[in-house]
């Protein structure tokens, strides 16, 4: 009795997991594809119902069953190079990284339909920003990834946005500190080189490398721009070093922050009626005013290089319906995201403060950067921070310092 | 004089090639020095013939060769040994070396009276002198050794081979076959299990070379020669990519097969051997273990196998392969260009030692500046917790203290919380528009904030501090139980004699209390050296030190320490693994040297009589 017992004990130990196996794969078979997509934070849920729409709507009948998962669109990259074999098949990811994701090998080689669909639904700007070499290599999704000013109404008035040394002495006369993230962030830092009409453009081949560059950082301009910054990182502790709306409600405030269109929400959340966003403002330098710009640059949905040409295809149909109008009009609708799509561009009902306070910003378009040249910047106004009042020939040493660092990040020279 | 060890005797062949009794000449040790004894009878005679000893009848050793200086006083052995003119001159030569070097040794060091004339510093500073002194002769040792590991390890190969060839030459024909097939002779002599286990592994280690093994080896030279292969479907107009070799797995079968392959000569050996084995034993007339026997065996002479073997396998998968991996990493290029999957990486050798080793370069300087703040952190941050967290426990013990489990609980508190979450939150709480800025202003204490974490030396001295606030109390609870073992009579009777309180602690409690945690203290050290959490919670390594440029693809600061700059390397968005295990050999050198170091000076470890 005990013997037969055991050997139905064992049986239903052993066939367990087969029936679980079995139902497993039961579950998949009703979908085609099981895939895996990185999304930017607060996005999960959204592209969770969006793809399930795909999955109902899409004329080839195609199902695809998604993990999405939260990867800041500034990491993914990074994070798929880290493990390449395990990343995502769709991804989104900053303008800044796309360089590097062509050196990689992270982004699959875009075809016909695909290129006819980037070309006719998003801006030239756009497709610029999304050629490496003289290839498209990714699915423009926004069109908002710049940056302008933040401000709280009590502190700060409104006839002072428009002037950097205004806004400074509005902070410091309340006691309150002025937050912008110089230091650690080249995207913010470069505003005040291009302000002074610095430019630093580089030429990528179609491998993603890049083998030339036009840099005038290292001038006179250079110097105006590294007064300039200098005027924020000399306010020294009424400085904070951080892009975050968050610091509106630190222990000692802050009453000014440089941030994105990501962080409107939050930042409506602290400050509520007192929050006051404005185009960036200018800076003075011996008596001549410059007008700080934003970077301008997109985020893109990349699809990973795929072995199976089947869905290769259908994953680029799901790219194109997730960057398409309907799916940027509800991110624009949940998420407040701009979009590079040009019909909703044109559409006057797609807009909103923060996007309106972008638009009047002065815009450089964002162009392909090495991941080091970002570092160079950092390390230059990291040394400016430590003597944020040095004389003009510790300035230019410093600028000396950065432009001789630039040769080593052409390609052929890594 | 006592001997301590039974004497070493030794043949003693002469020129002529003649032997005298072995019992007249021999080696023993006397306080760890040999010395050379020889029996009048056994001199050489009026001829001169060269005195040959043969230790334990393998290795020749003649006079002339033998260390300088291990004779005793007089060389009273050696006074009876020459005969001719030319033993005189070499005994001269002995005598004359011998004293030289007794003289050195004697000017070096003191003898046991003055040692002990000297006060506790001076002891101190001889024995570090000592202890430096004797660290070129460590590395001389350390060299012999290596040095007699592979003369012994060609040894044995020779050895291996001779016997493979015996083996081969006077073998029966099934012990032939076992050469090429294994186990065949364990079969002809009834063994079938084992012949069918080695039958087995010869099985799995051809099928395994044949299906992967092979390509492995072959391309673990490069590493890969062809990451990717973009293929254009014209059906479905779209260009896919197929991916060819992948550094990573190359590197890592690479390795395994590698082992695999040890692992299947020393089993083939095996073979031969045991198949010699059944030979010897089928030729004594005796039986051969049969299967039933081995099956027992491994539950009872053998079991220590059988248990081993489980953990064994287990440390070389999961300890020593991933080990090896790490360090072969390190002569590559595995970095964020060459992930090893779309693009490969290579064989580089010593250039990322290079890079960092190399004198006055960036990277060199900033190891060099980092590596000093890596020894002082871990210095501070242990001593600083064992002396403080000492005197707490001495004062929550002390008699007369009220309510001392309060006070104790107290101090436990900052263990219950999660370091994780105390830590953030002081960063948070020391930050330049943190709450204590924020309230020291509103309280006009200071005018402007302190740069707790921006400022080098401040973010210095905070890390070491709030590490005291986190590390004391374990310390309280370790001494406190150490401290009520001292036995009270000893600061009786010391009171008695009129020492006063700092005299007891410096004579009584604290080399009690070094003695029992001296291997506490070492562990604490070691592992302040790659404490992580402390400082990377706090200061995030940070504030930055843009003078150093980018340091393996991260910028490093004033408290960044070797840890937290592996990790900023690893994880950054220019993910360096090859610097990450450059450095990560350079911990494990730092980190072993230091505890040789320590673990020889400690007293726990020499005096181990001495403590009661």
């Amino acid at each position: 009795m005990k013997k037969r017992l055991l050997i139905i004990l064992l049986s239903i130990v052993m066939l367990v997991p087969v029936v679980c196996v079995l139902s497993a794969c039961n579950g998949d078979n009703d979908y085609d594809y099981a895939i895996t997509v990185w999304v930017g934070e607060g996005t999960k849920e959204l592209t969770e119902r969006q793809i399930a729409a795909f999955n109902e709507t899409n004329e080839w009948g195609i199902k695809f069953k998604a993990d999405v998962q939260i990867v800041s669109e500034s990491k993914a990259v990074g994070d798929a190079t880290q493990k390449p074999a395990d990343s995502a098949d769709i991804f989104c990811f900053a303008q800044d990284t796309l360089a590097r994701a062509v050196r990689s090998n992270l982004l699959a080689p875009l075809n016909g339909p695909s290129l006819d669909f980037i070309k006719e639904t998003s801006t030239e700007e756009a497709q610029e920003a999304a050629t490496v070499g003289n290839t498209i290599r990714a699915f423009p999704m926004t069109a908002d990834n710049g940056f302008f000013l933040y401000y709280n109404k009590d502190v700060v008035s409104e006839s002072h946005v428009g002037n950097l040394e205004d806004i400074i002495a509005d902070c410091r006369n309340a006691g309150q500190n002025f937050s912008a993230n110089l230091t650690d962030s080249g995207w913010y830092s470069a505003a005040f080189f291009y302000a002074t009409g610095c430019s630093s453009v580089w030429e990528t081949d179609e491998n993603g490398g890049f083998v030339n560059y036009t840099d005038d950082f290292n001038s006179e301009k250079g110097i105006v721009a590294l007064k300039g910054m200098a005027k924020v990182l000399a306010m020294g502790d009424g400085y904070v070093e951080s892009d975050k709306v968050s610091t509106f409600s630190a222990g000692t405030p802050s009453a000014a922050v440089i941030s994105g269109i990501w962080d409107y929400k939050a930042a409506k959340t602290i400050l509520k009626d007192n929050l006051g966003v404005a185009p960036l403002p200018s800076f003075t330098v011996d008596g001549t005013t410059y007008q700080l710009p934003t970077f301008l640059g997109y985020k893109f949905m990349g699809i990973k290089p795929q072995s199976d040409a089947y869905k290769a295809v259908y994953l680029q149909k799901l790219a194109m319906y997730l960057t398409g109008e309907e799916c940027q009009r509800q991110r624009f609708e949940e998420m407040g995201w701009g979009p590079s799509n040009v019909t909703l561009q044109a559409d006057s009902t797609i807009t909103s403060e923060a996007l309106q306070a972008l638009a009047a910003t002065k815009h450089v378009q964002q162009g392909q950067y090495p991941t080091n040249w970002w570092t160079q910047m950092d390390l230059m106004t990291k040394s400016l921070k430590t003597s944020p009042n040095a004389v003009d020939s510790a300035l230019q040493g410093m600028l000396t310092t950065y432009s001789s660092s630039l040769h080593a990040l052409v390609t052929d020279n890594e | 004089m006592k001997k301590k060890k039974a004497p070493d005797f030794v043949t003693v062949e002469l020129r002529d090639g003649s032997e005298v009794n072995n019992e007249e000449v021999m080696l023993f040790k006397m306080n760890g020095v040999s010395y050379l004894a020889c029996a009048p009878q056994s001199q050489p005679d009026e001829e001169g013939r060269e005195i040959v000893l043969c230790r334990r009848q393998k290795r020749s050793v003649n006079v002339d060769e033998l260390p300088v200086g291990k004779f005793p006083d007089g060389g009273m052995f050696w006074q009876q040994l020459p005969c001719g003119e030319e033993q005189d001159a070499v005994f001269a030569e002995f005598c004359r070396r011998y004293e030289q070097e007794a003289q050195e040794k004697r000017r070096k060091e003191l003898k046991a009276a003055e040692y002990l004339k000297l006060n506790r510093w001076q002891r101190f500073v001889y024995k570090l002198k000592a202890f430096f002194c004797a660290i070129p002769r460590w590395f001389v040792a350390l060299f012999k050794k290596i040095g007699r590991f592979f003369k012994n390890l060609g040894l044995k190969i020779a050895d291996n081979a001779v016997d493979l060839w015996r083996t081969f030459r006077y073998g029966s024909w099934s012990t032939r076959v076992s050469f090429l097939v294994m186990g065949f002779g364990n079969f002809a002599h009834g063994q079938w299990l084992r012949g069918l286990l080695f039958l087995l592994m010869q099985g799995a280690f051809i099928t395994y070379m044949v299906l992967s093994g092979a390509h492995w080896l072959s391309l673990f030279g490069t590493l890969g020669k062809v990451a990717t292969v973009e293929v254009y479907d014209e059906v479905l107009d779209i260009t896919i990519v197929q991916h060819v070799d992948n550094s990573f797995k190359i590197l890592l079968y690479g390795i395994l097969t590698i082992f695999f392959i040890f692992a299947f000569a020393y089993t083939w050996r095996l073979n031969v051997k045991q198949c010699r084995i059944c030979d010897e034993i089928t030729r004594s007339g005796k039986k051969v273990k049969s299967a039933k026997d081995d099956l027992k065996s491994i539950v009872d002479d053998q079991f220590h196998k059988t248990l081993l073997s489980l953990p064994v396998f287990g440390i070389v998968m999961f300890t020593i392969l991933p080990i090896i991996f790490m360090i072969l990493v390190a002569f590559t290029n595995y970095d964020y260009l060459h992930d090893g999957y779309n693009n490969l990486f290579t064989w580089v050798g010593l250039e990322n030692f290079n890079s960092i080793l190399t004198f006055g370069s960036g990277l060199s300087v900033a190891f060099g500046e980092i590596l000093a703040w890596t020894l002082i952190w871990a210095f501070f941050a242990t001593f600083s917790n064992y002396f403080l967290g000492m005197f707490v426990a001495m004062m929550i013990n002390k008699k007369g203290i009220k309510i001392k489990k309060f006070w104790r609980t107290i101090l436990v508190m900052t263990i219950a919380i999660p370091q994780f979450i105390s830590l953030l939150y002081v960063s948070n709480l020391f930050a330049d528009n943190g709450v204590v800025n924020a309230y020291l202003i509103r309280w006009h204490i200071i005018d402007s904030p302190i740069h707790f974490w921006t400022d080098g030396t401040l973010a210095k001295i905070m890390v070491l501090a709030v590490n005291i606030w986190v590390g004391i109390p374990y310390l309280m609870l370790i001494t406190t139980g150490i401290l009520m073992n001292i036995p009270d009579d000893l600061y009786e009777s010391s009171k008695i004699d009129g020492a006063n309180g700092f005299q007891q602690f410096a004579k009584i409690t604290l080399p009690y209390m070094l003695f029992v945690t001296g291997p506490y203290l070492l562990n604490s050290f070691i592992s302040n050296i790659n404490n992580f959490n402390v400082i990377y919670l706090l200061s995030e390594g940070g504030p930055a030190r843009p003078d150093w440029g980018q340091v393996g693809g991260y910028i490093a600061g004033d408290t960044t320490i070797l840890i937290t700059w592996l990790f900023g390397i690893t994880t950054g968005a220019e993910a360096n693994y090859k610097m990450a295990s450059v450095i990560g050999i350079l911990i494990f050198v730092v980190v072993s040297v230091l505890s040789l170091i320590v673990f020889t000076i400690m007293p726990s470890n020499r005096r181990e009589d001495d403590f009661s």
